[in-house]
């Protein structure tokens, strides 16, 4: 799935998590995040729900298309390393 | 403008009011600890805030002033004089940076030269040792040597968090500002799989190791605007017993902090292994977290920042109620039902004290808004070389917020005139034998269900003769006119009429005065002047307490009801036999010895003759001014909802809305100060006959 929008917070939350869920229940999850300039903790938060649903249900999760914006703000929610987004 | 950033203005305007007071009263009564600890907080706070939304000028500037007014507080530098004008200046000067950041605007030249400027000069203040060290950079609050510490922070977000409005990463960064996050671990275990999860809920938590000189106290300010919405550990490093407690409140905790490179979290026993040492831990723990909810209770009962619409949503609630128990208590009188009679009564009772309840909220003193002027009036004075002494009087009277507010820039115009033309130089002042001290005050007490500020002076008057010449000139009266000097004093309210001759940047546009009569009408009150030659001026507004529901007092003229507001009765008397051979067809009585007035309402409001047996007289005053008011009936007491009435009842003097009693019927509201004027020039234009 490719996220359309610029920037995803909890305002959209519950639309993103619609479509999350539509993707995971379909197999495995793959965001392409390269238009995302600004997300918050909200849906870094459902990010990693996914990622641990897929891990345990053996699917695949990516994100591709990580950009410098979002990386850091991956860094400073020090998540980074728990969304396996550390390098690009 | 976002809720957050809305919030943050409002907090920087009650900073720097806090610190604008604490400055003005050390400049009167010489330094005090207390102030100097209002002045560093406000600075602390405001840097604290704006760290946490990016506005690095703010936090930039004000750190310096932080760090200098923290070596006052130390004792190891001395306030004097300069420095206190220098923070005056370094308040305006915040509050321009604020408005820029807010704008999203960057410093223009000119700021940035003040900026500059105030910073040298700030820095200059600093003790010596301290100068080289302070930077004025990102890595603020670096600078104090040796104080550093490790310090630990347990974070989790309560399921409410992102309903704060606030964004966890925002508040993160700030810890970069403060000192060096060493280790950031997010706790991610409890979220739930994608399946169960409720993606509007918070489940993340976070631990920090945290090395920086900040005190306890700082880094829970970090927190300070989510303190209900998180649940929050702070402690030293060292703190094994901490660590222990925490480690023993989350299972896996230990062993994740232990990954994460949390070092002393492998010196800590795994959860569940001696229970008794376990039960001491926890008591302790429950034990400092009582303390602090205690804190945190008595922090939330000091203020509350309520939206005023809701207020205003609850007085119109009120106001509803009021009505409709006026009904009860009417369909009671018709059943002649004793018990719910009875029941309406103390539900009337109640009502009045909620309404009041809920009245007082909004009610501010007028001291902390009004200590502003002190300032104003220095600066005016030493603009135009004059020396002022002024006084407030009064400032504990409490009035509507609202009405504090858009009171505040007619009385700042009042007073500026009052320098700038009232007081004399003190040349001139010696010259007529007065002290070369020009003496303002602004004073303000409770009269009859109003709030009377008065601006006086004890300097040269207001210029009679130049007003009415002008007054003439501009063919507002006439030249042959015989106005009371009272009334021609009043003249300067109209439009225009401007007689200073020379135009200062203080005052003397000839726009101002005529403006500040409309908003003070505007706020339903009035103004009046009186003055004497060479021996000053006054000024008197007159306020309404209140703003929605009034005590009023029910009465019968004709076939209609009206209200007297209670406040402004003075007393009910029966025109009896006696008084009308006195009368004579006359429109006065002898009361008591001194002449009243009578309006006869009826007349006055073409009601109709009616069969009432007895007529009485309600004798109503408004300021040195009485009336008596010839009506049919009195019915008494009666709470009255102020209802707007329509366009058509514009043009009726006298009246200033309608309320709906329980029969369903509608009684008009009679407005006295306004019919007290109407039956005063009715009189003036008899000439006295």
């Amino acid at each position: 799935m490719k996220i359309d929008k610029d920037e995803l917070t909890i305002y959209e939350v519950e639309a993103f998590y619609e479509e999350l869920l539509a993707e995971f229940d379909k197999g495995d999850v793959s965001v392409d995040v390269s238009n995302l300039n600004r997300i918050d903790m909200s849906v870094i938060q459902l990010l990693l729900s996914a990622k641990k649903s897929c891990e345990e249900s053996s699917k695949a999760f990516q994100m591709i298309g990580t950009n410098s914006e979002v990386r850091k703000i991956f860094k400073e929610s020090g998540c980074q390393t728990l969304l396996g987004a550390s390098d690009e | 403008m976002n809720e957050e950033l809305e919030l943050f203005v409002e907090d920087v305007d009650e900073q720097l009011t806090f610190m604008e007071n604490a400055l003005i009263s050390m400049q009167e009564d010489g330094v005090d600890d207390e102030s100097v600890g209002a002045l560093f907080r406000a600075m602390h706070t405001i840097k604290g805030t704006a760290g946490m939304f990016g506005f690095d000028d703010v936090v930039g500037f004000a750190h310096v002033a932080e760090n200098l007014l923290s070596d006052v507080r130390d004792g190891k530098v001395e306030l004097n004089e300069e420095m206190i004008e220098t923070f005056l200046q370094s308040k305006d000067h915040a509050q321009t940076l604020v408005d820029l950041a807010v704008d999203g605007e960057a410093l223009d030249a000119q700021v940035q030269a003040k900026n500059d400027n105030l910073l040298a000069i700030l820095k200059s203040m600093l003790p010596d040792a301290k100068k080289n060290l302070l930077k004025i950079d990102a890595e603020i609050l670096q600078e104090q040597e040796g104080g550093e510490k490790t310090w630990h922070i347990s974070l989790r977000l309560k399921p409410h968090f992102f309903a704060s409005g606030m964004d966890i990463i925002n508040i993160l960064n700030f810890f970069n500002i403060l000192g060096e996050v060493k280790k950031l671990l997010c706790i991610d275990t409890n979220i739930p799989a994608l399946k169960d999860i409720n993606p509007t809920e918070a489940y993340i938590g976070y631990e920090i190791l945290f090395l920086s000189d900040a005190a306890y106290a700082e880094i829970e300010e970090i927190f300070e605007f989510v303190m209900d919405d998180v649940v929050l550990e702070i402690f030293e490093a060292t703190d094994m017993d901490m660590l222990q407690a925490l480690c023993d409140s989350e299972e896996g905790l230990r062993e994740e902090l232990v990954f994460a490179g949390f070092d002393n979290a492998s010196r800590v026993r795994s959860a569940g292994v001696k229970e008794k040492e376990l039960e001491k831990t926890e008591v302790k723990e429950t034990k400092k977290e009582t303390k602090k909810e205690a804190k945190k209770e008595t922090k939330k009962s000091f203020s509350l920042r309520v939206d005023s619409s809701k207020i205003d949503q609850l007085i119109n609630q009120i106001s509803e109620m009021v009505i409709a128990n006026a009904k009860v208590t009417q369909r009671a009188d018709v059943l002649d039902d004793n018990e719910l009679s009875e029941s309406a009564t103390i539900l009337s009772d109640m009502l009045e004290e909620i309404r009041t309840g809920i009245m007082n909220i909004r009610m501010v003193q007028v001291g902390d808004s009004f200590n502003k002027f002190k300032r104003i009036v220095n600066d005016v004075a030493k603009k135009v070389d004059k020396e002022i002494d002024f006084e407030i009087v009064g400032g504990e009277t409490e009035l509507d917020k609202m009405v504090v507010e858009k009171i505040s820039d007619p009385l700042m115009h009042m007073l500026r005139n009052s320098i700038d033309h009232g007081i004399e130089t003190p040349q001139e002042r010696k010259a007529v034998g007065k002290s070369p001290k020009g003496h303002v005050s602004l004073k303000t007490y409770p009269d009859a269900g109003t709030i009377v500020i008065e601006i006086s002076d004890d300097g040269r008057g207001l210029p009679r003769d130049k007003i009415l010449a002008k007054a003439i000139t501009n063919g507002l009266v006439e030249e042959n006119n015989n106005l009371s000097d009272k009334e021609i004093y009043n003249l300067i309210f109209a439009a225009g009429l401007s007689t200073a001759e020379k135009v200062s940047d203080i005052s003397g546009r000839g726009v101002g005065m005529d403006v500040v009569k409309r908003n003070i009408e505007a706020l339903r009150g009035t103004v009046e002047i009186d003055s004497k030659p060479n021996e000053g001026s006054l000024f008197t507004i007159r306020l309404p307490l209140t703003l929605a529901i009034i005590d009023g007092f029910l009465i019968q003229s004709g076939n209609t009801k009206y209200i007297i507001p209670l406040e402004m009765i003075q007393e009910c008397i029966e025109l009896d036999a006696h008084y009308k051979k006195e009368m004579d067809g006359n429109e006065f009585i002898n009361l008591r010895d001194s002449m009243l007035p009578l309006l006869d309402v009826r007349s006055y409001l073409d009601e109709q003759e009616t069969q009432s047996q007895r007529e009485n007289i309600v004798v109503v005053r408004y300021g040195e001014y009485k009336v008596g008011m010839m009506v049919d009936e009195l019915f008494g007491e009666f709470q009255t909802v102020i209802k707007p009435l329509g366009e058509v009842f514009n043009n009726v003097v006298g009246i200033s809305g309608g309320t709906i009693l329980g029969s369903g019927e509608v009684a008009l509201i009679f407005d006295i100060p306004k019919l007290i004027e109407h039956k005063l020039r009715e009189i003036n234009s008899h000439g006295g006959t």
